[in-house]
């Protein structure tokens, strides 16, 4: 079997002495929709700030990312490896326009075959080139989320983590983050799909985990998830 | 093609400003020359402060510490060591940056007030230096005897027309550097940290690094600044690494507007030519100044080119139209 692209396994995660994640095991696969669903508070975003080393998570086990443990790292070596993150809640700057958010991220783009440029998330979200000199803190929401994608597009990752994208929009936006989502895993790239809107996130995934209370209960692939959350529909 | 584009705008007044400067000292006396240098090497220190203070929000009271040190290279490295040019400019603002470097270590991590108080106690430490070492220094008589150099067989000590070319060169380069620095992907990281610390470091940046790095170029800045210093006025003593000096350019700054590198030279301009006129007509200059610091505070807390900038953004239509009206009236 090939290696995966992400490994995580026996990971411990703590808040000061919080325990929050307990002995997760998940692996992420080249080109492949990974969806980690779960409710409010049981360890979805602890998750994506343990594999991206945010300080004030506490980490224990190991996290292989492209045959790399990344678990002593900084975060700012580990996003440099090749993970593009859109964070929940978008983080974007005020005081920076659309085209300044593209440009700074852009210069951190890696590897030779540069196939997200600013040309092509333009093309990918026409609107975001129509607001190009707008700033950060004056589009609307689902301005900001494609401007948050497209952010962690143009640094050419090759796994894309994104964090309850589709918070706050309309069901029209959140077609468009599932069609985009659907765009980037057929050209290859991998995404590792952090939601609590199962409705958004159900066809999209290629595998699911469920997280409860910081543990993995349940990991099966998209087509058995889909037939599961019909059964007990059922 | 329309005479009121805004596009030829800055480009027009930028070719404008580049003849004046250029005809400078065949336009006006030597007097007017050498305010013009004055304010250049002193627009430096200032534009170093307004660039930590604009694309980072830190005021830092230690710029002119780094000032100082470069020109006291100068000043010990050509009357002591007698090396030659441009040996004692070069390391005078490599030891700038290197201390930089260094202070910036401890400096850096700290923020708002707190990072104000270390730069200020870094600064003392400066000052106390450059004014205790005597046998280096020659303590708070200063050294004097610092000769400009000759460039290209003219003599820039003799001629104050070329140390203007001397001084505009640089001045123009650090400028340019600055402009692009702030245009560039670093600037607009920069402005990340300065919107959202814990968001750029949420993103992956090396938010510390940023600000370290930029602290550096800040001190680079007021080093070349130093240097001009110490050869236009020949003289360098502890006033120059003072917290007066530094002060001088927090209120310059403020004059003219943190925000812009033009905003930190009309600044300059304006504080250099008050000091000069105001204290020719009253022994009370001080005060008058400090009524003026209050009004600008008060009613233009952006600076005089914050405010102007405001305004035009405010009026720059109805003025446009009224240009190309005029425009048009003048056509047959």
């Amino acid at each position: 079997m090939p290696e995966s692209l992400l490994q995580i396994s026996g990971l411990d995660a703590y808040y000061g002495k919080s325990h929050v994640l307990q002995d997760v095991k998940l692996a992420v696969n080249h080109g492949e929709l990974v969806l980690v669903v779960g409710r409010n508070g049981m360890g979805k975003t602890t998750l994506l700030r343990s594999i991206l080393a945010f300080p004030p998570v506490k980490r224990r086990g190991s996290i292989v990312f492209e045959g790399c443990e990344t678990s002593r790292m900084t975060t700012h070596r580990v996003a440099a490896l090749g993970l593009g993150y859109v964070p929940q809640g978008r983080l974007l700057f005020p005081s920076l326009t659309v085209e300044e958010h593209l440009r700074f991220a852009a210069s951190r783009s890696r590897g030779q075959e540069k196939a997200w440029t600013l040309k092509s998330v333009y093309d990918l979200f026409p609107e975001l080139q129509q607001r190009s000199q707008v700033g950060g803190g004056r589009l609307s929401g689902g301005e900001q989320q494609m401007l948050a994608v497209a952010r962690a597009l143009v640094t050419n990752p090759t796994l894309l983590l994104m964090d309850e994208p589709s918070e706050g929009l309309s069901v029209q936006v959140i077609q468009r983050v599932k069609d985009v989502c659907r765009h980037l895993t057929s050209s290859g790239m991998a995404i590792l799909l952090v939601e609590q809107n199962l409705d958004m996130a159900l066809n999209l995934a290629d595998r699911a985990y469920v997280f409860l209370n910081g543990q993995v209960v349940y990991e099966e692939s998209g087509e058995e998830f889909r037939a599961d959350r019909k059964r007990v529909r059922a | 093609m329309n005479g009121s584009d805004p596009r030829l705008i800055k480009p027009v007044l930028a070719s404008v400003l580049t003849v004046l400067l250029l005809s400078l000292p065949w336009l006006t006396s030597d007097y007017f020359v050498m305010m013009t240098i004055r304010i250049m090497y002193f627009g430096l220190l200032t534009m170093s402060l307004c660039y930590l203070a604009g694309e980072l929000g830190l005021v830092s009271l230690m710029q002119a510490a780094f000032f100082g040190i470069a020109g006291y290279f100068v000043a010990i490295l050509q009357t002591r060591y007698s090396l030659p040019f441009p040996i004692p400019p070069l390391a005078g603002i490599g030891v700038a940056v290197l201390a930089a470097g260094l202070f910036g270590l401890l400096a850096i991590k700290a923020k708002g007030v707190y990072f104000l108080m270390l730069t200020l106690v870094l600064g003392q430490l400066v000052w106390a230096l450059a004014s205790q070492w005597a046998s280096m220094t020659k303590g708070d008589s200063g050294i004097t005897g610092i000769y400009a150099p000759v460039l290209f067989g003219f003599s820039a000590e003799k001629s104050k027309t070329v140390f203007y070319f001397f001084q505009l060169f640089a001045f123009s380069g650090v400028v340019w550097f600055l402009a692009a620095l702030k245009r560039s992907p670093f600037g607009l990281m920069l402005r990340g940290v300065r919107d959202s610390e814990t968001r750029m470091a949420m993103l992956g940046y090396p938010v510390m690094l940023l600000r370290y790095l930029a602290f550096i170029f800040a001190a680079l800045v007021a080093a070349v600044g130093g240097v001009f210093f110490a050869y236009f006025t020949g003289l360098i003593n502890p006033h120059s690494v003072s917290l007066t000096a530094n002060v001088e350019a927090l209120m310059a700054s403020i004059l003219g507007g943190i925000n812009t590198l033009f905003g930190a030279v009309l600044g300059t301009g304006i504080l250099k030519t008050l000091d000069v006129v105001l204290s020719g007509v009253t022994e009370r200059y001080v005060l008058v100044m400090g009524v003026m610091f209050l009004v600008i505070i008060m009613f233009a807390p952006k600076g005089i080119a914050g405010s102007a900038r405001q305004i035009w953004e405010a009026y720059k239509g109805k003025m446009l139209s009224f240009l190309a009206l005029g425009n048009k009236t003048a056509k047959p």
